[in-house]
Parts: C-alpha cells; sequence; structure tokens
C-alpha cells in the first residue's frame, strides 16, 4: 500500500502517488508546490546535453571569455581564472566559493549524471555507488551558480565597454551555449522520475541475474 | 484511510527528502537510496535563526568598507557596495546599477526579513496566511542564489582589469563578508521546514474535532 502512496515535500500532505503522461505535471492541492514533473523529453535527453556541457566546459576554461586592451596594455581572462586571480590576490575564501559553485558543482554534476545515465540508458545497468551519487547530485544542484554568472558577467560587459577596449572570445560564446545546455539537461531531470527510473533498471538488472542462474 | 489521517507524519511515515520515498517513521534510513530519515529537519528554527544571525553580523562590513579598490595612474579609489550602485547610476550605467542593486541590498535584506518572519510566525503559532508564507518561502528560496551576482561582478572586474599601472582592480574586505551573507543565507533558507507551517493548522483541527 505504502507504494502506491506519496507526500508533499513541503507540506508532508498525503497522496495518492502521480502518474504523469508526458508534459504533464502534479501540483500539490494543498500548497501548490509542483510535487512531479514529466517533461516532454526523457533523461536520454538529459544525458546527451550533460555529454554537450563537458564538451563546451573545456572549451570555456581553455580559450579567453573577454579580453581588456587600454594604452596597449593587453589582459584576458578565461572561465577558471575568476576563481583563480582571488588566490593570487591573497583572497582563499572567496577563491573556494568561487571555485565551488562555478567549477566544481558544475562539473561534478555533470561527471556524475554521465556516470549514472550512461549505463543505466545504454546498457540497463546499474554503476556502483549510483544512489550515494544520485541523493547527491539533488543537493548540490542548486549550488551550481552557471545562470548567475552569465547574467553578471552581461551586465559587467555594459559597463566595462565604456571604460576600455573589451572583446569578447570563443570562450564567451562557449559558455553561453554551455549555460543554456546544463538548464536544459537538469530542466529534464526530475528527483521522483529519476529514482522511479532507477528503481525500474535495478529491477531488469535482477531479473537477468536470476535467468543467468537457470 | 481514517479522515483524520492527512499528513504523512500522522500516518507514522517520514518522506525521504532525497528521493521521496515514503518510509514507516522508525526506520532510521530510506530504504531505496539510504538517505538518513526524519519526519521534519531536527532543529530547523533554531538552525535558520543561527545561520540568519551570522548573516545580519556579517551584513554590516559588507556595507561599511570597500567591496573592492581602482587604481588609475597611481590615484586609488575605493568603492562600497551603496557608494558603487550611486556611482553606476550617475554614469549612465543603469542595467548594471539596477542589478547590483537587487543583488547586493533588496535580495539579502528581504531574504533575512521573510525567514525571520516565517521562524517568528513559527514561535507565535499563526495560523493564518499559509499559502501567503508558502508563496514567500519559494521566493527566497529561488532569488537567493541570485544575490552571488555581485561577488561575481567583482570576480570579473578583479581578473580583466590587470592592467599594469594604468588601470588594476582589487577586492576588498566588504566582498569577503558579503560572499558570507549569501551562503549563511542560502543555508537558513535550506534549514527552515515549510511542513511546519502547515503543522500549526493540524493541531487547530485536532483541537476543534476534539471540542465537538
Ligand atoms: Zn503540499
Ligand atoms: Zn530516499
Amino acid at each position: 500500500m505504502i507504494e502506491h502512496l506519496s507526500a508533499c515535500e513541503q507540506c508532508d500532505l498525503l497522496l495518492e502517488a502521480p502518474i504523469l503522461n508526458h508534459s504533464e505535471s502534479a501540483h500539490c492541492p494543498r500548497c501548490g508546490h509542483i510535487i512531479c514533473q514529466r517533461p516532454k523529453y526523457s533523461l536520454q535527453f538529459t544525458l546527451s546535453f550533460s555529454i554537450a556541457c563537458i564538451i563546451l566546459f573545456f572549451v570555456a576554461n581553455f580559450f579567453p571569455m573577454l579580453s581588456v586592451e587600454k594604452a596597449g596594455l593587453y589582459n584576458e581572462m578565461s572561465l577558471y581564472q575568476a576563481a583563480w586571480q582571488f588566490l593570487e590576490l591573497g583572497e582563499p575564501f572567496l577563491f573556494f566559493l568561487i571555485f565551488f559553485v562555478l567549477l566544481l558543482c558544475p562539473s561534478a554534476l555533470l561527471l556524475a549524471l554521465v556516470y549514472m545515465l550512461l549505463p543505466m540508458i545504454f546498457m540497463r545497468r546499474v554503476m556502483p555507488y549510483t544512489s550515494a551519487i544520485g541523493r547527491w547530485v539533488f543537493y548540490i544542484k542548486h549550488w551550481s551558480m552557471i545562470d548567475v554568472y552569465l547574467i553578471a558577467a552581461l551586465a559587467s560587459l555594459t559597463k566595462l565597454t565604456s571604460v576600455a577596449n573589451i572583446d569578447l572570445g570563443i570562450g564567451l560564446w562557449a559558455y553561453i551555449v554551455f549555460t543554456v545546455c546544463l538548464a536544459s539537461a537538469l530542466a529534464n531531470l526530475d528527483k521522483i522520475r529519476f529514482w522511479r527510473y532507477l528503481d525500474k533498471i535495478k529491477c531488469h538488472q535482477l531479473l537477468r541475474q536470476q535467468l543467468k542462474q537457470i | 484511510m481514517p479522515p483524520t489521517i492527512k499528513t504523512a507524519a500522522q500516518a507514522n511515515l517520514a518522506l525521504c527528502l532525497s528521493c521521496q520515498k515514503l518510509n514507516p517513521v522508525k526506520w532510521s534510513k530510506c530504504s531505496r537510496c539510504g538517505e538518513v530519515l526524519h519526519t521534519r529537519k531536527i532543529n530547523s528554527v533554531q538552525k535558520t535563526l543561527a545561520w540568519l544571525i551570522t548573516a545580519v553580523i556579517f551584513y554590516i562590513p559588507a556595507n561599511l568598507y570597500p567591496v573592492m579598490s581602482t587604481s588609475t595612474l597611481g590615484r586609488t579609489a575605493y568603492n562600497t557596495i551603496v557608494g558603487g550602485v550611486v556611482e553606476l547610476w550617475n554614469q549612465q550605467a543603469y542595467f548594471i546599477s539596477v542589478v547590483i542593486f537587487f543583488a547586493s541590498i533588496v535580495i539579502p535584506i528581504g531574504k533575512i526579513l521573510v525567514l525571520m518572519w516565517l521562524c517568528l510566525s513559527l514561535k507565535l503559532r499563526i495560523k493564518g496566511r499559509k499559502q501567503e508564507r508558502m508563496v514567500l518561502y519559494r521566493i527566497t528560496l529561488w532569488f537567493g542564489r541570485w544575490s552571488m551576482i555581485d561577488v561575481f561582478v567583482v570576480a570579473i572586474l578583479v581578473s580583466l582589469m590587470q592592467l599594469g599601472g594604468i588601470l588594476k582592480i582589487e577586492p576588498g574586505i566588504a566582498i569577503v563578508a558579503f560572499a558570507v551573507v549569501v551562503v549563511t543565507t542560502m543555508l537558513a533558507a535550506e534549514a527552515f521546514d515549510p511542513r511546519l507551517i502547515w503543522d500549526q493548522e493540524e493541531s487547530k483541527e485536532n483541537h476543534a474535532n476534539t471540542h465537538h
């Protein structure tokens, strides 16, 4: 009986576990919280966007995002330098914070998604530690601040262009696409759907093992 | 299911916040994902208030000291948050001025006030306006991370504007304090358990039932 029940995360109302069609979402009748969403696309969508993100992440880190030129002096920055510069100027706390929200969180998130979803989707296999990693992915999801940094970069650009000659590099374009891809990957990742899918794959795996023994 | 049971807690079930599976209350760990189970977040109000007080303490130096220093040709200017917003506005950089105004003043103060009010309303056992309090809670949860814009703008300026003697921008002590404010207010919002708002109603209804 417990299998058919669910509860609202934000008000604890006991509910029938929702079963949804594509593009539907279930709201809590008491507090209005979105209980579960089933986007148009499957988890394969999340996986493909995650892989695209990893490639774009490298481009944004190795190519300059912005470069500045004034009176013959030139300087450029790529993504990781936003954090690195703070370490050089003796601000370890800011370095760690920016490193965490801009580099560590997004890259760990993406690697974790590929590690879990790739074998699940293509080999119907659950990799070791998937439950622990899955749990932790949903916790750090909103500590990745890729979208916030993009708005900050665009806002500072509007000012910087009046102070010096600013050039936009390949890194910035890669970063913009990266932000869109990451948002698409995460928008398709619903908590309830992910764990149900994991249960399904675990069942498949168990059945296969039992068939082998016969 | 008896009609008096409305919530998972009343049915002796605990919802796993990490995978949304219902487990019997007596289990200490979620049967699906292994997360430690609690019917409500432990010491939610105390933790939220502790983070908020830390945020308020750090918000004072964040406003009093300079967030960055700009050196141009041997002359050094210091900017505080409010000073920066006013200066950018006067220089007709309206967009960035408004963005920083929201990120560093409106969002943190609003967030601290809303969460304090939510904690207070629980202490005072206020039963009305649940829907409105939920909306406020969701807004703080969603907007919290956008305060980091301020820290990022300084990070971009500091790493880009290193042009020797012509133009050099360095971070000030206030941006460290402000970063602490952003992190602590985010942790405060995470520590808060909105289910406590709805628990108030249950006790009222039970009370009413016993009187009938
Ligand atoms: Zn609800
Ligand atoms: Zn769980």
